[in-house]
C-alpha cells in the first residue's frame, strides 16, 4: 500500500509542477521608454568653501581626485589638482539631462591642512543662465564631502526644477 | 563466579581504555599533523624574511606582505632606537633577511641599521624617502636637524606603507596584486584613523593643545592636529647629536607648561620617566599618562600595532588635558 501511496504523491507533486510550468505567465522583458532630453542649455558649478586637494590617503596620488562630479556614471568634472577655497568650477555644457529624474554625485577632498574643520561644498545647474537647482554638502572634519543631488527637470525651460534634499 | 565476572569485567575495562586512548592518540596525531601541515603551507608560501630596525616599521611593513614574507623587529616593544647598541644576535638576524627596512633620518642612533644591513651587504629601504621632514633647531647646533619621528602624522604613515610596497613589490613582483591590496585597505584605515584623531581633538579647546613630552618625539602629531609641543630632552635621547637634558632645556621646558598652563605632561614608554616626574613636581602639574612614542607597546597590549598605539595615544592626551 505504502509503495503505491508514494508513487501517487510523486506523480501529483511533478506533474503540478509541470503544469505549473506549462501554464504560468509569461515574462515579457520590459522596454525601458528612452528618457526625452531636455531642452536648453545646461552648467554645472560647483564652488568649494576650503583649499581641495588628492586624497591624502590614496594608493595612487595621482589619480586621486581632488573633485569630482558624476552624472550617469561619466565624469562631468574631474580635477586631481590642488583647488583654492571659493573658486568657481565650471563645466558647460552639461549634455544628457533628461526630463524628469537626474541625479549628480558630488565627491571632494579636502587638502591635508584644511581638513581640520568641516567644509562645505556648493552646487549649482542653470538652465539657459538661470539657476534650476542647488544643494550645499557638508563633510565632518577630517572627512572626504560626499553626496548626491537629485534634480527633477520639467519638460519646459520656464517651469521650476525641484531638487530631493 | 562472581570473581571470574569481575576479572572479566576488569579485563574489557581494561581493553576498552586501551581502545580509548587509542583513539585519543589517532586524534591527537591527526591534530597534530594538521597543524603542522598548515603550519608548513605557511611557511612553504612564504617568500622571504623581512628585517626592521623599529616596531613601527615592522607593524607598517606586516600591513603590506600579510603571511607572505616573515617579517622580524631588532627592536622589542619599549627599547629606544637613539641608544641602541646592536648585538651577535642582530647582527644573525640581518644575514636572514631577504629585505632590510629603517625608519631614517637618524632615528636608529648612529644609522645602527644601515650599518647591519651594509655589513650583511642586504638592501636597506628608508621608510622616510619623500617624507617632507619637519626641520627642528637644537641649542648648539649650527644647523637645524630633521625630526625622524615622521610616523606620528598618518599622512607620513601613508608614505612609509608605500615605500614599503614599492620594495615588496620589486623583490616579490609575482604578489603585486595581493601586496596592493592589502596596501589599500590599510590606507583606508589611516584614512578613518586621521579622521578620528581630528574629531577627537577638536574637542579639545585650542588653549589646551600642548603636549609636553620627555623628549621631542611629537612634533610631526603636534602640526598635523594644532598642538604646541615642549620637551626638555630635544629630538633624540642620545647623546651622539648632544642631546639629553641641559639645564637650559629644562627650564625652557618648564616656562612652557607654566606659560600656556599646561594641566598635565606625559611620559613616553621607550624614555626613563623620571625626568619628567620631576619637572612635573617643580612646575606643579601632574603627568597625564605614558605615550607610545619611538616604540609601540608589547603583544597582548593595545599599543601593540601602529593604529591601536595612535588611538591609545589620543584618548590619553585628550583625557589628561580636558
Ligand atoms: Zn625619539
Amino acid at each position: 500500500m505504502r509503495p503505491l501511496l508514494s508513487f501517487i504523491m510523486v506523480v501529483a507533486i511533478l506533474g503540478g509542477v509541470q503544469l505549473y510550468m506549462t501554464h504560468r505567465p509569461r515574462v515579457v522583458a520590459y522596454q525601458a521608454e528612452p528618457d526625452a532630453v531636455a531642452e536648453g542649455e545646461f552648467r554645472l558649478e560647483v564652488t568649494l568653501s576650503f583649499a581641495a586637494g588628492p586624497d591624502p590617503f590614496a594608493l595612487e596620488l595621482e589619480d586621486a581626485p581632488s573633485l569630482l562630479v558624476l552624472f550617469r556614471g561619466q565624469p562631468v568634472l574631474h580635477r586631481t589638482n590642488a583647488i583654492p577655497g571659493g573658486q568657481v568650477i565650471v563645466s558647460d555644457p552639461v549634455d544628457g539631462i533628461v526630463q524628469g529624474q537626474n541625479e549628480f554625485f558630488v565627491q571632494a577632498t579636502c587638502a591635508n591642512d584644511a581638513s581640520l574643520t568641516a567644509n562645505a561644498i556648493r552646487v549649482r545647474i542653470l538652465r539657459d543662465a538661470v539657476v534650476i537647482a542647488e544643494q550645499t554638502f557638508w563633510s565632518e572634519p577630517g572627512e572626504a564631502i560626499q553626496g548626491a543631488l537629485n534634480v527633477t527637470v520639467p519638460p519646459e525651460s520656464s517651469a521650476e526644477a525641484t531638487v530631493q534634499e | 563466579m562472581l570473581k571470574c565476572i569481575g576479572m572479566a569485567g576488569n579485563r574489557s575495562g581494561k581493553s576498552s581504555n586501551a581502545k580509548g586512548l587509542w583513539r585519543f592518540a589517532l586524534i591527537i596525531a591527526t591534530v597534530g599533523i594538521s597543524c603542522f601541515s598548515v603550519t608548513c603551507a605557511a611557511e612553504q608560501n612564504r617568500v622571504g624574511i623581512a628585517v626592521c630596525s623599529t616596531t613601527q616599521v615592522a607593524d607598517f611593513v606586516r600591513q603590506v606582505v600579510g603571511d607572505r614574507w616573515e617579517v622580524q623587529s631588532v627592536l622589542t616593544p619599549g627599547s629606544d632606537p637613539h641608544t641602541y647598541q646592536i648585538t651577535p644576535a642582530d647582527v644573525q638576524l640581518v644575514k636572514n633577511a631577504t629585505l632590510c627596512f629603517e625608519n631614517g633620518l637618524h632615528l636608529e642612533g648612529a644609522d645602527w641599521m644601515k650599518n647591519l644591513a651594509a655589513d650583511a651587504g642586504k638592501k636597506l629601504v628608508t621608510c622616510t624617502d619623500r617624507i617632507q621632514p619637519i626641520m627642528i633647531e637644537e641649542e648648539g647646533q649650527a644647523v637645524p636637524v630633521r625630526d625622524p619621528h615622521a610616523w606620528f602624522d598618518p599622512a607620513n604613515a601613508r608614505i612609509y606603507v608605500l615605500n614599503i610596497l614599492d620594495a615588496v613589490v620589486a623583490a616579490d613582483p609575482d604578489h603585486e596584486r595581493e601586496y596592493k591590496a592589502r596596501t589599500e585597505l590599510y590606507l583606508g584605515q589611516l584614512r578613518n584613523l586621521n579622521a578620528w584623531i581630528i574629531k577627537q581633538v577638536n574637542a579639545l579647546p585650542r588653549e589646551r593643545r600642548v603636549l609636553v613630552t620627555s623628549h621631542d618625539a611629537f612634533n610631526y602629531f603636534c602640526k598635523a592636529y594644532g598642538f604646541e609641543s615642549a620637551a626638555p630632552e630635544g629630538w633624540s635621547t642620545g647623546a651622539e647629536v648632544g642631546a639629553g637634558v641641559t639645564p637650559a632645556s629644562r627650564a625652557k621646558a618648564i616656562e612652557s607648561i607654566r606659560k600656556f598652563g599646561v594641566k598635565s605632561i606625559f611620559v613616553e614608554t621607550s624614555v626613563n620617566p623620571e625626568v619628567i616626574k620631576q619637572m612635573a613636581s617643580e612646575a606643579g602639574v601632574q603627568v597625564g599618562g605614558s605615550l607610545y612614542s619611538d616604540s609601540m607597546g608589547p603583544p597582548g597590549s593595545a599599543g601593540e600595532t601602529y593604529l591601536g598605539m595612535m588611538r591609545e595615544n589620543v584618548l590619553t592626551i585628550i583625557q589628561a588635558l580636558e
